[in-house]
């Protein structure tokens, strides 16, 4: 082996100003080019996403005014202690991690679920 | 001045710099195109990119500054916490598979690419810069102090120390280098954390206790403070000390009480305080003391006559703030697609909520057993300073160590992720002419910049606190940040133009809110403006995308359609 094999060399296409796409497909879904099938099939995959990710916010929303109100107005959770600590700073220290994540992770699940089904839709047309 | 007592801290703190040096030297032999050192060649996995996203976002502001908050204010503070795990979920809902799928490198090309305007770029990257500079403020503060807690050297060693590394690193290693080194220091920081938490809660659980988890503090050792400004305490009861210098303009070399309410000590003043005697605080002009420190929403005072608003607009902020991010959003871009980002954010915030449970348990003790620091004002120290106050000796050192380390996992991996972004801005976004950019070499003299402004910055920095910096910081972040990436994504009819105004109108307010409060407003420490600028970006936005039709980019469709689009269905 001589030096000039050993040089490492930049194999990958040189960056460009206009943002990278991946691989060459395009897009099954694709509002300007395609048919009026697909333009209806972005445009409720678009809808359904959307209608999802406000119901979860609305849920999150929910949740972080739900828990400033009760520490608010329940004087007893401040009064009474487990193990010597107020219950509304076990609530606020730690209590509400688990229903943010029971949030995400039905987002999660369902935006897969409406995910897949679209992709079926479309191989089926 | 490098006390002997200080050798444990040295050591662990110069471990994890040398094994950070180490970690990111493996990563310039992995590093190698444009690609791995901006975003690792978008191969990252969701287990390891949580794991870095968990190390490059809890910074100095939780591994420090929130112990500091919950000491001197109370349960109001929990909000913070609770923010910046909401600000996840909503990065879920609405951003991070979208961005992922767009496929941009940073934010700045989203915006660029999402609207067709070379110049949206320029605009997204100088205002990464600004919030990644303002962000590397509080590390580079925490550095210092911690490096002066533990060794007594002075607060620039820690900054340049942190400073150097930092763009070493970055300079060298990479988003690729980096990924692994985030890991090994959420992994460091959560180790530190949890196991001196926990053998100091099992000692402070063994010592008499006062009424309450916190109320009511009252010195657990004699102490002696010399004031070195002018400076007004509230003392809740008659309390005997000895004074030397001057109580309410009048002077003392002996030994006195100091009654109830406000007492104006002047410059220089000493006064030692009995163990046992109730601990006085400085004014705030808030009245955390007593039993409100412990109950929600009583942090009233003359400026803070609304503190349901006051934890409205701490959720709104971090949560909003969260979103914009771009030291954040540039790390999802290292995973294959849109799917492993949603499940990353799934792990994140497990991650998460595993890790704030112990700053907040260390502010606690620290309000009863450090809290002379409630006078002197160093609360942003009490997670280094409380192992020497509960324990004495060997172990002690060596618990100061352990979480001296931490800290600096902290400071050190937040900084790094900051200046990748700040780098990318100034070595692509920025000078980016059309044609051919970047390139390794672009990227490197932008850390270097980027690196040396911070340290510059940071010098002088040393007087605000860890969380003001880092409040100002997401209120950026959430007023220019959030609304381009949340109107990008979702509304068709956004117009450069639109975008354009979002990122003046809610960074120029937010800017000018925060130069006003580094100006002094006292008042308005913890505010946090996001709760007006941001919806006012959002109605600049819109408002201009309907009056400028035209600066809406053509084949819109297309561009929408690859956002939300599976992968695997192109």
């Amino acid at each position: 082996m001589n030096d000039k094999s050993k040089a490492r060399v930049t194999v990958t296409h040189p960056r460009t100003l206009a943002p990278q796409r991946e691989g060459t497909v395009r897009p099954a879904l694709d509002l300007d080019e395609s048919s009026p099938v697909n333009d209806l099939a972005l445009r409720s995959l678009m809808q359904a996403q959307l209608r999802l990710s406000l119901l979860h916010a609305l849920a999150l929303a929910g949740l972080l005014l739900g828990a400033v109100v009760i520490a608010g107005s329940l004087d007893s959770l401040a009064n009474r202690r487990l193990i010597g600590v107020p219950l509304v700073w076990i609530m606020l220290g730690g209590g509400l991690f688990v229903p943010l994540f029971l949030i995400a992770r039905s987002y999660v699940t369902r935006v897969e679920a409406l995910e897949r089904r679209t992709q079926a839709l479309l191989r089926g047309m | 001045m490098l006390a002997a007592a200080s050798l444990p801290s040295v050591i662990s703190i110069a471990v994890v710099v040398i094994a950070t040096a180490i970690v990111g030297a493996l990563g310039m032999r992995v590093s190698r195109t444009t690609s791995d050192f901006l975003v690792a060649s978008r191969s990252v996995r969701p287990g390891l990119n949580a794991f870095a996203i968990c190390g490059e976002y809890l910074s100095a502001g939780t591994f420090l500054g929130l112990a500091g908050l919950v000491m001197v204010f109370g349960i109001d503070m929990l909000w913070y916490p609770i923010g910046y795990t909401a600000g996840y979920v909503a990065l879920l809902l609405f951003v991070a598979a979208p961005l992922r799928r767009f496929g941009a490198y940073t934010v700045a090309e989203f915006a660029q690419g999402r609207l067709a305007d070379p110049s949206l770029r320029r605009l997204a990257a100088l205002f990464t810069m600004v919030i990644g500079w303002l962000y590397l403020l509080p590390q580079m503060k925490g550095a210092g102090i911690t490096l002066a807690s533990v060794t007594g050297v002075p607060y620039w060693v820690g900054v340049v120390v942190v400073g150097v590394v930092v763009t070493a690193n970055v300079a060298i290693g990479g988003m690729r280098g980096i990924t692994y080194l985030q890991a090994f220091q959420y992994v460091v920081k959560a180790l530190a954390l949890s196991s001196a938490t926990i053998i100091l809660l099992s000692i402070a659980s063994g010592r008499p206790a006062s009424t309450g988890i916190g109320a009511n503090p009252t010195f657990s050792e004699p102490r002696t403070i010399t004031f070195s400004q002018p400076v007004d305490l509230i003392v809740s009861s008659p309390t005997a000390v000895r004074v030397t210098g001057t109580i309410d303009a009048r002077t003392y070399d002996s030994s006195t009480v100091l009654e109830q309410g406000r007492r104006t000590i002047g410059a220089g003043t000493t006064i030692s305080w009995e163990r046992g005697s109730p601990v006085p605080e400085i004014d705030r002009g808030s009245a955390t003391r007593g039993d409100n420190w412990e109950r929600p929403f009583r942090s009233t005072g003359p400026n803070r006559s609304h503190p349901l608003y006051l934890s409205l607009s701490i959720i709104i902020g971090t949560v909003l703030g969260t979103m914009g991010l771009p030291h954040i959003l540039v790390r999802f871009h290292t995973n294959p697609d849109g799917r492993a980002t949603r499940r990353t954010i799934l792990v994140v915030l497990v991650l998460l909520a595993v890790y704030y449970i112990w700053p907040i348990i260390l502010g606690v003790i620290g309000r009863r057993f450090a809290s002379d620091l409630l006078i002197t004002g160093g609360t942003d120290a009490v997670v280094i300073l409380l192992p020497g106050r509960l324990i004495g000796g060997l172990g002690g050192e060596l618990l100061t160590g352990v979480l001296a380390a931490g800290a600096f996992a902290a400071f050190l991996s937040t900084s790094s992720g900051l200046l990748i972004s700040v780098a990318g801005a100034i070595g692509h976004d920025l000078t980016s002419r059309g044609g051919v950019v970047g390139g390794v070499r672009r990227f490197r003299q932008g850390a270097l910049i980027g690196g040396t402004v911070a340290v510059l910055i940071g010098l002088p920095s040393q007087r605000f606190a860890i969380n003001v910096l880092v409040g100002w910081t997401f209120t950026i972040a959430a007023s220019t940040f959030c609304p381009l990436l949340v109107l990008g994504i979702w509304w068709p009819k956004l117009s450069a133009r639109g975008a354009a105004a979002a990122m003046i109108v809610g960074g120029g307010t937010a800017s000018v809110a925060v130069l006003i409060t580094m100006g002094g407003w006292p008042g308005a420490l913890l505010d946090q403006p996001a709760a007006w600028t941001v919806p006012l970006a959002f109605a600049a936005a819109i408002a201009v995308s309907l009056r400028t039709p035209a600066t809406v980019p053509p084949r819109v469709g297309s561009l929408l359609a690859r956002m939300h689009t599976p992968e695997t269905a192109r």
